[in-house]
Order: structure tokens, then C-alpha cells, then sequence
């Protein structure tokens, strides 16, 4: 049986493979994987793990996080220096051999199923109780004079106007924590501008052990969050890239433009499924239309 | 790629001359004779009546060669050259002409150009030989090219006769084989009077009777217009061509 | 079991192969002297057609792939031999029947004249050549890429110097059909010969041309032996071309090195970009992100009867 029997062009990467490609890809976009304030991002020996750039990041000067809003006290104005990376991300095509699954995700790995192993390290950065006890005022004053805010004080429970920035209270380091979670989920295609893309998705989160529940379950909500509307995005792959390009060829050889469109086989009785997690690989049947 | 020019000149003259005259000779016309007496002869070269140059031959026994050609075109480089330098004395390397035996023939004939005749001198200076009346036993042999009807003439004493050349494909194929056609030229008469030639065949007079021949076209050849030159590089129009 | 696995079907790959086919020109020219005669060609050519066969040998098979001539103009430089009139028997020798006095021969031109003129052969010739070769992957270093110089620079410059992993067909046998040469040939020919024979002769008179063409004999047959053709034209122009021109083992050297070195079927940028290039997150400066880009080792490529497969590694 051969690989384009129900093709034109077939591509699979090995689950090995596969980790390699999300290593290079958490070197070369770190702030894929790596979230934190501002300060933090001008003081990263604050952060939980240090972050494994690609020399190309310095030299292009493409940042080793996203910067986000500190983490707001409430009824203040004020709020906490925080991080949280992703500090493993490993990949488990079905049949799912690489790590154990906990009993809650239901193993074993189901058909078409891939498994992911994460470690998510992140820390609050706390101020230090003297400059609670002693230096707030100040602090405040400063604040105020410089972001030309209404006069405010903490004994007088206010109202946060709307759109005010917070302000990040100053910490000399974060309060870290690791995690371990694992997911389950798939690979599906997707239309992004017109293009095809292959994009993983999850459907299920478990940390392990974490008490009490409620807490587990927040959490499950919020890394799950974290991965469907940032991570996972972030990491869908041109389906024609899949096929390395063969059929681009190339331009300074042959400057007429390619003639062949690519798009995925559409799913039939042949062809169950597409993208295929199977032998532990990703599998893809891609159609190659002579235009 | 290379060039598409013909690398070599035409001699025109021998499809444009229409008077052949024994007496002023032009290309495919010739005179002979044959020198019995041993010894050196001076031969004056005549152009168009001028004398110009002069050249010597010997007659010997020793020698079998039964022919002589001399070119009075080739052997006359220089016009301007004093006519009497060589002849009668000491001998100059480029004025020696080669030997002939007794019972040869010098055949004076003309590789270029027209208006040609000889006199030969022998060692006393007396002319034993004029191209311009010959004697008996002389010879006058010509090819006549271009198909038409001829009027043959002897000049000393009127005899006339007629010459009808033609080129028929049935002939051209045999061309290359044809014999040469001989008339004797008696007093007032030639013998025959009239024959039948096929363009390029040989034809001798021989002299029975002191004469000058002339020959010339009974009536002038209908006006012929070559075909245009058609550049053959356009071999587009090959086929075209082909079928006009 | 290698990271990465990709299968191009036969029709993809023939797909592949006519990008490549398409962009094949090549054009030459050559002179010679052949002692009776000189000869050149001017040719130029493209491909067109031919079928792929992937074999289970793990060869790939290119059957009757046209070579269409867009221009193959052979040249013949030809001298004609002497016109001459006279050198008839003046006096024959009447005791052996041979001759003793005869006339002295006047040739018509002064020297040899030659002629030249160009069949024109690019729409009447077919040719054809089939390949069978071998997939073979390169690693193409761009030789202006400076020592040093990173991936993402690389790519960035105009025209690119990233490297290429590159797959070629290795041409192992090329059998061709080189020149089949349609019978119009020959009216071509006679055609090119009275041409130049006019050119030569058409300032004479009609009796002077027919005269010369009596002597000569039928021009066309004279230079068809002056050329040596012989009963088969088609077969003396094909062994000129082939064998004293060596047109053939020019072509085939043109068709094997392109595609063993100059038209790869596939090239596969070293590193691979998986991402493109995305905005910046955080505001200021870059605006965007570097695409990412993976390793790709130990690239090999093989085929069945099926399918062409290609396996690496991720660095």
C-alpha cells in the first residue's frame, strides 16, 4: 500500500520529530510560551525559569515574552508583578506511549488523539512588608505625580475609574510554582486569510493533585484557557508546509509561478481522517491541483 | 555563416563576343602553325594592332614535343614594354619561350581578352608567319558557345559559308564526347559550306589557301534578359519559385 | 522511524518534472570542413511532452520527451568544380587514334567559384529522447553567501542565500532518436541548390546557364555527389549532424547536466520555515516577529512504482 494511494501528496511527522519542531519553536517565539509584566520583562533573572533563546532572537531583538498587566489588587489601583511560562510542552500522538495520562482524562489515549504533557511555572511578585508598612505613601505620591491621578488614599475604599492603568507595586522577586498538567486533544484544519492550516486544540486539562478541587479546577480552566486562545494559535502550521513546499520550487530557477494548489483531501471513506494521529505520528493527505 | 559570395570572377567575355576573327583573337580562338626549319623565332605580340611585347620559341629536332601554347594574353603583362627588347638579342630569361620539334605545332591562343595577333620572326628577322592573313597549312580552330545561326567568311578572297549551332538536351547529354568538325578552306570556297554545330564543339579551319576567317552571327540574337537574381538566402519563397 | 515522511504521488511528481521540462532551452552553433565541403549549424531547442514512470527499481523513467527544434539551420559551403569549354582534338594522330595537337581548355570562372546556402531544418526534423535515472538530493550552498551569515539574513536578502536541500534526477541512460527528418528534405535541397545556382549564374543568358548546366550536368545531381549523399539524404544529414557534428552528444551532455545539477524537481529551504513571520505582541519595536524556522538533517529520497518519497531528520 502506498502513501498517496488516496493522495497526491502525503506528509507525516513522527511524535519525535514533532517535539523537536515545538523545541525550536519555543527557542525561536519564546514570548509564545513565557508571560509577564513589564517589570519583570526589564528584570527577567526575576523570572521562574530562565528563558532558552535562539541567538537570532537577541540579534533581531524579537522579545522573550508578551508583556501583560499585572495582576490587579482589587478596589485599588494598584496590582501585582506576575509570570507564567511554559516550561514543557511534550506531545504524545496516539497510541499514546510516551508519558501516563492521569485516571480524570480517561486513558488510554484515544484513536486520533493526541496527549500533551505540560509544565506551567509562574510566581506573583509580592512587595516587600516593609515597603507595605513604610514606603507605600510615598509610592503613592510619586504615582500620583507622575500619572496626574486624582488624589486617593487606602483607607478610602473608592471606585476604580474605568481604563486606569494598574499600577505594578515593586517586588524583588516572584513566589514561584510548577505545575503539571496534561491534555488531551486533536489536530483539526483551519482557514486562516484564505490558507489552510493544520492547528492542534484541546478538549480536556487535568492538573495533577492539586487541592482543594475548586482550585485544580480554576486552574484547569485558566491554563486550558491560556493554551486554546493563546498557545495553540500561535502554533498552527501552513498545510503547505507540511509538504516542505515541494511544489513551490524555486523562484530564481523557474520565475514563472507555480501552477499546483494545495488543500487537504476532503474526508471520505478513504480518507477518515484528516489530519490522521495514528502510529504515533501526524498524518496529512493533501490534494495537488495542476491549475 | 560564411559568406554567400562567389569567390572567383566570370569571364564574361566568352558569352559576349560575337565576331571571331582569325586575324584578332579572343578567348576560344587559336591560329597554328607549324615551323619546319630549326632555330629560334621571335614572336611580336600584337593588342589591338599595337605591338608590345615579343617573345622567342625554338624550334629543334632533338625535341619531340609535338605542341606549343603560348598565351598572348599572359606572356604581355606589360603594355608599355619597348617591342623590340629580347628578340635579336642576347636573350633575357623571362622573353625565352619553350621548344617544339619540326613536326610540331605552336599554337598561339588567348586566355583573356580580344584583339590578339602574332608575327614570328625567324633568327634573320624575317616574318615567316602573320596571324592576320594566314597561309596553307595553317590552322584556325575555335569553339563557338551561343546557339545561333553563323556566317563564316574568308576575307582574302570572299568565300562565305554558313555555321548553325544549337543545344538540344537530347545533345547536351553527349557533349562531353562530341567530335571536332573540320572545314578545309580552299581558294573561294570552304568544304563544307555549311554545317551543323552543337554549342562548345571544336571546329578547325584548315587553311588550302591564304585567308583570314571571320566569323559572325547571321543576325543579331533576340535581346536576352537574364533571369533576376533571386537572393537565395529567402528559401520561404523556394517552394513558391518552384512552382512558377 | 525518520521525523519527517513525505510522498509525492506519479502524477504530482510528473507535475513537478514539467516545471522543470518547461524551462529547458539550450542552442549551439559549430563549423567544419569536410574536404569537399564545409558545413555549420545553428540550432536552438526546447522539450515538450514525454511520459513519467516512477519503477519499482527505484529509478524514474522519462519516456519520449520531444525535442522541438525552434531553429536548426544547417549551412553547406560548396565548390563547384570547372566549367571549361575546349581541349577538343585540334589534329588527331591518325596512325593511333589519339591525338596530337588540342586545344587549350577555357574555364569559365578564374577560380573555382563556391557556393553556399542554409537548409533550414528546425520544422521538419522530430526528434526524440527518453531518461532513465536515479533520484538523487544535493545540498546547495549559495557561493555568495558570506561565511557567518545567519539563516534569517540569509533569507532576507535579495535574491535569497538560504540553503536548499535539492532534488535531482540522475540521468543513468539517455537513449535518443535524434533526428527523423521528414522526406520534404529533399525538395528542400533541390530548392536550396537552384537558388544558389541562380545566385551564381543568373546575371548569365539563358543558352550561357543552359550551356553551364550541360556541362556540368543537372546541378542538383552534381553537388549530391560533390556532398557524397548518395540514394538516402535523410540519412547523410542525420550522420552529419550526429556524427561529424556531434549534435547528439552535445544535446545529451545539455539534458544529463541539467538535470543532474542545474534543474533540481524540488528545492527545500535549509531551515525550514514552519511559522511565518507574526506581529509583535508587545508594542515598540521589531513590529514583527522572525519566522521560525526548523533543521532539516539527513535528507534522502528514494522511489517505488507508486510514489516518491522523501525522509528526514529534524535537527
Amino acid at each position: 500500500m502506498a502513501y498517496t494511494d488516496n493522495c497526491d501528496i502525503y506528509a507525516s511527522f513522527h511524535e519525535e520529530g514533532f517535539n523537536r519542531i515545538v523545541d525550536h519553536i519555543r527557542r525561536q517565539r519564546p514570548s509564545l510560551f513565557n508571560y509577564a509584566t513589564a517589570a519583570v520583562a526589564k528584570n527577567p533573572q526575576l523570572l521562574c525559569k530562565a528563558i532558552n533563546v535562539h541567538p537570532i532572537i537577541n540579534i533581531r531583538n524579537n522579545p522573550h515574552l508578551t508583556i501583560v498587566d499585572p495582576l490587579p489588587i482589587p478596589g485599588t489601583r494598584f496590582g501585582v508583578n506576575f509570570a507564567a511560562q511554559l516550561t514543557e510542552f511534550k506531545i504524545d500522538f496516539h497510541p499514546g506511549d510516551e508519558f501516563p495520562l492521569p485516571p480524570e482524562l480517561g486513558p488510554p489515549l484515544k484513536a486520533q488523539r493526541l496527549a500533551i504533557k505540560l509544565s506551567v511555572c509562574a510566581g506573583i511578585g509580592c512587595p516587600p512588608k516593609d515597603f507595605i508598612d513604610h514606603d507605600m505613601a510615598s509610592f503613592e505620591n510619586l504615582e500620583l505625580s507622575t500619572n496626574r491621578m486624582p488624589a486617593m488614599s487606602l483607607t478610602h475604599v473608592e471606585e476604580v475609574p474605568p481604563r486606569t492603568p494598574i499600577i505594578a507595586l515593586p517586588t524583588r522577586k516572584l513566589n514561584c510554582f510548577c505545575l503539571d498538567a496534561y491534555a488531551i486533544g486533536g489536530m483539526r484544519r483551519t482557514v486562516f486569510n484564505g490558507k489552510e492550516y493544520l492547528e492542534p486544540f484541546i478538549d480536556g486539562i487535568e492538573i495533577v493533585d492539586l487541592k482543594p478541587a475548586g482550585l485544580e479546577n480554576s486552574l484547569e480552566c485558566y491554563i486550558g484557557l491560556m493554551l486554546k486562545l493563546g498557545i495553540l494559535p500561535g502554533l498552527k502550521i501552513l498545510l503547505q508546509s507540511f509538504s516542505l513546499n515541494l511544489t513551490e520550487g524555486a523562484t530564481d530557477l523557474f520565475p514563472t509561478p507555480t501552477n499546483i494548489v494545495i488543500s487537504a483531501m476532503p474526508i471520505s471513506a478513504s480518507v477518515p481522517n484528516n489530519p490522521a494521529i495514528e502510529n504515533d505520528q501526524l498524518k496529512a493527505f493533501i490534494k495537488a491541483e495542476v491549475i | 555563416m560564411w559568406g554567400n559570395k562567389m569567390h572567383s570572377k566570370v569571364h564574361l567575355q566568352l558569352f559576349n563576343t560575337s565576331i571571331f576573327d582569325s586575324g584578332s583573337l579572343s578567348m576560344t580562338t587559336m591560329v597554328l602553325r607549324q615551323f619546319h626549319a630549326s632555330g629560334r623565332y621571335c614572336v611580336t605580340i600584337f593588342e589591338n594592332g599595337r605591338a608590345y611585347k615579343n617573345v622567342e620559341f625554338d624550334v629543334d629536332e632533338k625535341v619531340e614535343k609535338m605542341q606549343l601554347d603560348i598565351d598572348l594574353a599572359r606572356t604581355a603583362p606589360d603594355h608599355r614594354r619597348h617591342p623590340d627588347c629580347c628578340c635579336h638579342e642576347k636573350a633575357k630569361k623571362k622573353c625565352l619561350a619553350h621548344s617544339v620539334s619540326p613536326k610540331g605545332y605552336v599554337l598561339f591562343h588567348v586566355s583573356s581578352g580580344k584583339g590578339y595577333s602574332v608575327k614570328v620572326a625567324d633568327k634573320e628577322g624575317k616574318t615567316v608567319f602573320d596571324s592576320a592573313r594566314l597561309e596553307s597549312g595553317d590552322l584556325f580552330a575555335l569553339s563557338l558557345l551561343e546557339p545561333a545561326a553563323y556566317v563564316m567568311t574568308n576575307t582574302v578572297d570572299s568565300a562565305s559559308g554558313e555555321i548553325h549551332v544549337s543545344l538540344s538536351p537530347e545533345v547536351a547529354k553527349s557533349l562531353k564526347t562530341l567530335e571536332t568538325c573540320f572545314i578545309e578552306v580552299t581558294p573561294k570556297k570552304f568544304e563544307p559550306s555549311q554545317v551543323k554545330l552543337v554549342s562548345s564543339q571544336g571546329l578547325v579551319f584548315r587553311m588550302k589557301t591564304p585567308g583570314r576567317i571571320v566569323i559572325k552571327k547571321a543576325t543579331p540574337s533576340p535581346k536576352e534578359t537574364a533571369r533576376p537574381l533571386t537572393h537565395w538566402q529567402n528559401l520561404q519563397g523556394a517552394a513558391s519559385l518552384k512552382q512558377r | 522511524m525518520a521525523h519527517l515522511t513525505i510522498g509525492a504521488s506519479e502524477n504530482t511528481f510528473k507535475a513537478l518534472f514539467e516545471k522543470i521540462r518547461d524551462n529547458f532551452h539550450f542552442a549551439n552553433s559549430d563549423s567544419g570542413d569536410f574536404g569537399p565541403f564545409s558545413a555549420g549549424y545553428v540550432l536552438e531547442a526546447h522539450l515538450e511532452g514525454g511520459t513519467i514512470d516512477l519503477r519499482a527499481d527505484n529509478t524514474v523513467q522519462i519516456k519520449e520527451l520531444d525535442i522541438k527544434w525552434d531553429r536548426l539551420d544547417l549551412s553547406l559551403g560548396i565548390d563547384i568544380p570547372e566549367i571549361c569549354v575546349g581541349g577538343f582534338c585540334i589534329i588527331p594522330n591518325i596512325f593511333t587514334g589519339g591525338c596530337l595537337v588540342r586545344a587549350p581548355r577555357v574555364c569559365i570562372f578564374s577560380a573555382d567559384p563556391d557556393i553556399s546556402f542554409t537548409l533550414p531544418l528546425g520544422g521538419i526534423i522530430t526528434s526524440e529522447i527518453s531518461v532513465t535515472g536515479s533520484l538523487v538530493t544535493k545540498y546547495n550552498i549559495k557561493p555568495a553567501r558570506p561565511a557567518g551569515m545567519n539563516d534569517w539574513d540569509a533569507q532576507d536578502m535579495d535574491p535569497s542565500l538560504a540553503n536548499h536541500w535539492q532534488l535531482f534526477i540522475d540521468p543513468q541512460f539517455l537513449d535518443v532518436d535524434l533526428f527523423d527528418i521528414a522526406d520534404i528534405v529533399g525538395d528542400l535541397l533541390d530548392n536550396a541548390i537552384n537558388f544558389a545556382v541562380d545566385n551564381l549564374l543568373g546575371f548569365l543568358p539563358g543558352w550561357a546557364r543552359d550551356l553551364i548546366k550541360a556541362i556540368l550536368g543537372a546541378f542538383v545531381d552534381v553537388i549530391r555527389a560533390i556532398l557524397d549523399i548518395g540514394d538516402d539524404l535523410q540519412e547523410w544529414i542525420s550522420d552529419l549532424l550526429n556524427v561529424s557534428f556531434g549534435i547528439t552528444d552535445f544535446i545529451l551532455q545539455v539534458i544529463a547536466d541539467d538535470l543532474a545539477s542545474k534543474f533540481p524537481l524540488v528545492e527545500i529551504e535549509d531551515p525550514f520555515p514552519v511559522l511565518e513571520a507574526a506581529a509583535n505582541p508587545n508594542p515598540g519595536v521589531p513590529s514583527m516577529l522572525i519566522p521560525v524556522k526548523i533543521p532539516i538533517r539527513d535528507l534522502k529520497v528514494f522511489n517505488n512504482d507508486r510514489e516518491m518519497i522523501l525522509e528526514a531528520n529534524v535537527g
